[in-house]
């Protein structure tokens, strides 16, 4: 159900598409038949997706290599990552701290992580992601509800590995 | 003895501009306008045209909103046939997201797009891709290497260079040498952004030399492939008082007085020329179509021709316009050892393409 109203596309009530018209029909059956609004749902899943992420512990081999109170996890799978744009800057600000590790897509190459490094003067540790980082993935997505691949995100973590602050960039 | 002088008054007429050329030296030559005919082919058209090339018989359009690249065959002179698209929307290899410049070195083109450089046959075939991370003014695509004039304040060079793996060989262009600029006198403006209005250029090669052609303040130079600095110089002598006005405009707002970026949010675009490209022997700068002292567009199209060893002019092209004309990246190709100039142009219609050829 959740799926279902998270898909109402309130934005098309007249769309020529009938997928999206079937949607936002849908929508509004449930909102007006289980005599809850959808914002009710949205709200709950977006607080459960949060919730669930303060008790999900970064992998330690990660979070052992920080060492300080101002390490961070980074995760770079932006698009926009460039010089120029925001996340540029943001990378700018943050690159000279040494606590910082980086996960980077898996198909980032060698070559490219040493551009990544050269570009953003990066002082902290670049890693490839691996498979477990995209369930986490996932749930700061919902939690941040980022609908595009195209976000990087800040987590810093508290007591160790247990995630605290996520900045999306 | 009256009629002897009236008999001789249009053949004077018709030798005193030939005469008066010769004296300034400059050799204007009128160009001819034909447009060229798209064929109503399904993925023909295009929405947004970002950078277009010659290559061979072949004419490619970056198709910016689309994310692909479409690649025509010239027919007849004056007829577009579409073959095929390059690329296609994505972030996978072979994907491309808003492409926005080509450039083609030895029947490779390589792409550039918000994610970095993708290279491809003329065939359609995604061969390889690699990520960048600095933001680009130019790039060019030369001797298997991408040179890239990159957006990055923490860095001493203009020019990194980036083998086809994507591996970071070296840097030249010091930044100072090319303009000795003061980050602090843009106010509201980021370094970065102020790097990509101060050292807009074009990077063009030969596969023996890069060039590099500096829109807002007018410097070339010309670099070995190393990186050695082999010659420098300015275009603003080329053009009219237009340019020098822009040239001194630029000076006052971005090296003297300084420019308050919060209060406008733009960075004016007074460029000495648009687009450049560099076949044989010359360098073509395409004239920006901005008048500055009149503050419109000019109904005028005027390319300069001049020698890649000594950055000297050697020949000027004009025609005139329509009115709602506006134009901003050309490619040259030769046809009987003459300079034959395409020119993309933005109307009220839609995008169209125009073939100049000297009459």
């Amino acid at each position: 159900m959740y799926y279902l109203i998270q898909k109402r596309d309130t934005k098309y009530p007249n769309s020529p598409h009938p997928e999206k018209r079937a949607d936002e029909t849908k929508a509004y059956y449930h909102r007006n038949h289980c005599g809850m609004v959808d914002t009710d749902f949205f709200i709950g899943a977006k607080l459960y997706d949060c919730f669930i992420l303060r008790f999900i512990s970064l992998p330690r081999e990660l979070t052992d290599d920080m060492g300080s109170e101002d390490g961070a996890v980074v995760l770079l799978y932006g698009k926009n990552l460039c010089g120029t744009c925001p996340a540029g800057k943001f990378m700018y600000r943050i690159s000279g701290n040494r606590n910082i590790i980086y996960l980077v897509p898996d198909d980032y190459s060698s070559h490219e992580i040493e551009n990544l490094r050269y570009t953003f003067d990066m002082s902290g540790k670049i890693v490839h992601s691996g498979r477990e980082m995209e369930n986490l993935l996932k749930r700061i997505k919902r939690c941040k509800k980022v609908k595009n691949s195209g976000a990087n995100y800040y987590l810093q973590p508290r007591n160790g590995n247990k995630i605290n602050t996520i900045e999306v960039f | 003895m009256d009629k002897r002088k009236t008999n001789l008054l249009p053949v004077f007429l018709l030798i005193l501009p030939i005469v008066l050329n010769s004296v300034q030296g400059d050799k204007t030559i009128l160009l001819r306008q034909t447009y060229m005919t798209l064929e109503e082919k399904e993925g023909a058209f295009f929405k947004n045209a970002a950078d277009i090339d010659v290559y061979d018989r072949y004419f490619l359009v970056v198709d910016n909103i689309d994310n692909r690249i479409l690649k025509f065959l010239m027919i007849n002179n004056n007829r577009l046939d579409f073959q095929r698209s390059i690329g296609r929307p994505g972030q996978g290899p072979g994907d491309l997201e808003l492409p926005i410049r080509i450039s083609t070195w030895n029947e490779i083109l390589a792409v550039q797009d918000q994610r970095g450089i993708s290279f491809f046959d003329l065939d359609g075939n995604f061969k390889s891709r690699f990520r960048i991370f600095a933001g680009s003014i130019s790039f060019v695509f030369s001797d298997n290497k991408i040179y890239y004039a990159a957006i990055n304040p923490t860095k001493l060079d203009l020019i990194e260079v980036h083998s086809r793996e994507g591996q970071r060989l070296y840097s030249f262009a010091d930044k100072k040498e090319l303009v000795d600029f003061n980050y602090n006198i843009v106010k509201g403006m980021s370094p970065a952004t102020a790097e990509m209005a101060i050292f807009n250029c074009e990077l063009l090669s030969d596969g023996q030399y890069i060039y590099l052609l500096n829109r807002r303040f007018g410097k070339v130079a010309k670099f070995s492939m190393p990186g050695e600095k082999v010659l420098e110089g300015t275009i603003i002598e080329l053009f009219g008082k237009n340019e020098l006005s822009k040239a001194k405009e630029n000076r006052r707002l971005f090296l003297e007085e300084g420019y308050d970026f919060l209060e406008t949010r733009t960075v004016p675009q007074y460029y000495i020329f648009r687009d450049a490209k560099l076949i044989g022997d010359n360098i073509y700068l395409l004239r920006d179509q901005w008048n500055f002292a009149e503050k419109k567009l000019d109904s005028l199209i005027e390319i300069k021709a001049i020698d890649k060893g000594s950055f000297e002019l050697k020949s000027s092209y004009q025609a005139s316009l329509s009115n709602d004309e506006r134009f901003f990246s050309f490619s040259v190709a030769i046809e009987k050892d003459r300079p034959v100039f395409y020119v993309l142009f933005d109307t009220k219609e839609g995008y169209k393409v125009s073939k100049f050829t000297p009459s």
